[in-house]
């Protein structure tokens, strides 16, 4: 096995743009697996992410010259992930109202309002809206800080804690960890219809997110 | 101008496809400890499905390595590789096309040099390619064929004119945009490889030409139709 090349992301893409051979295969030795699980978490479909993350680097490659370092050599890859991911899904829209997974995913709503359902991980996150599963996919799944989720998507960090607060609310529902308030409780999508097994719970403020 | 100016302009629709889920309740009220306990639980098996890592899709480096490889405009390190940004099952798609397609292309590169008719011009004295030039042979038939596709390297036919002379001569009806051009050294006879389309997904008509081809001098190398 090869020695690991000591450079930082920043050498090597600068040696690359210099025109040093082999510097930005390096860069993909580093990343095309996360950003794969990025992708495949964000799209659930192995072969888009798989073309999602080849068209991360083609486009890495086409661009490299403009990066300026302002960000993160990292937060750069996973930005163009998440726009191909996001072009994906977009056509998907566009085709038809096709489910993420290419199969028939339960909604939020199918979720709630049958109490006994417990999703798996991977079904709950896909029942999220786009911006709340990416916030919380690179937060709580793959460990990256407000700050850098934030520069990674490209808004503000109390959206980003917005979001992820509101994923993390409909994910207890669906795994199970939170249960609807009562049949009558009106919101199933968000909070004012659940509680835990105790307590009181705060009434929605609809439209009324930061 | 930023790093990700490239990048702008498809992020800025993610504030909206994020924001549809934004106009509801804030979530469950974090201080409730029973609640607070309920998200701790969710953050459990959200970090314990990272943890639980799927495999990365075998040969996805290697993809990799072809799209780079045809975007730099080199060849690719093995095989069969596609353009940039081409979707990988694209690109397998290619891969049997192009295989299909191989023994036809090595009998048509065998036979380049005798197909001259007796009383075509003589070839011109075309400057020599640049280097880079693909060099074909019969037992490099994918590769041939590869060196076109999607590539727009026309040489001595660059300019329309020129390029819709040539074409015409050949019967190529003057819509018919082609589906890659190269430079080539074909058994050490310098051509301009044409890939046409022919209406057909994965059949080409593979025409290469003496660079000093025009209207009433087709100055043919080879022509044929590859692929199935």
């Amino acid at each position: 096995m090869p020695e690991p090349d000591p450079r930082s992301d920043r050498e090597l893409l600068a040696a690359h743009v210099a025109g040093q051979a082999g510097a930005f295969d390096e860069l993909v030795r580093r990343y095309a697996e996360r950003l794969w699980l990025l992708a495949f978490r964000t799209l659930d479909h192995r072969e888009d992410a798989a073309d999602a993350v080849q068209e991360t680097f083609v486009s890495a490659l086409r661009s490299a010259h403009r990066y300026r370092g302002e960000s993160e050599v990292s937060t750069w890859l996973h930005r163009i992930t998440v726009n191909a991911c996001l072009d994906r899904i977009r056509r998907r829209r566009t085709r038809a109202a096709e489910p993420l997974a290419g199969h028939d995913l339960p909604t939020p709503r199918d979720g709630i309002d049958d109490h006994l359902t417990r999703l798996t991980v991977a079904d709950a996150l896909a029942t999220l809206p786009d911006g709340q599963r990416l916030a919380v996919v690179l937060v709580d799944v793959h460990g990256f800080s407000i700050t850098e989720t934030a520069a990674i998507l490209g808004v503000r960090e109390g959206t980003i804690k917005s979001r992820c607060a509101r994923a993390r609310g409909r994910l207890a529902l669906l795994l199970g960890h939170l249960r609807p308030h009562d049949e009558t409780g009106g919101n199933a999508g968000g909070a004012g219809g659940v509680q835990s097994t105790s307590g009181p719970i705060r009434p929605a403020r609809r439209g009324g997110g930061p | 101008m930023t790093d990700d100016d490239h990048d702008l302009g498809d992020l800025g629709d993610l504030g909206d496809l994020g924001d549809l889920g934004d106009l509801g309740d804030p979530g469950p009220d974090p201080d409730d400890p029973a609640v607070a306990a309920a998200l701790a639980r969710t953050r459990a098996d959200l970090a314990a499905h990272g943890a639980a890592t799927p495999a990365m899709p075998a040969g996805l480096v290697g993809d990799i390595d072809r799209a780079l490889a045809a975007e730099r405009g080199a060849p690719s390190p093995e095989g069969v590789g596609g353009g940039p940004g081409r979707s990988r099952r694209v690109l397998v798609g290619a891969a049997v096309a192009l295989v299909a397609a191989a023994a036809v292309l090595a009998a048509v590169v065998a036979s380049v040099t005798a197909t001259d008719p007796p009383d075509a011009p003589a070839p011109s004295a075309a400057p020599l390619p640049p280097p880079g030039t693909p060099v074909l042979s019969g037992a490099d038939g994918v590769s041939a064929l590869r060196a076109g596709l999607g590539r727009a390297d026309y040489g001595p036919l660059a300019d329309p004119g020129r390029l819709a002379g040539c074409l015409a001569a050949h019967g190529v009806a003057p819509d018919t945009r082609p589906a890659g051009a190269r430079q080539v050294v074909v058994d050490g006879r310098a051509g301009v490889l044409l890939v046409l389309p022919t209406g057909t997904a994965a059949r080409f008509r593979l025409l290469v030409v003496d660079p000093g081809c025009a209207p009433g001098a087709p100055l043919t190398v080879s022509d044929t139709l590859v692929g199935r």
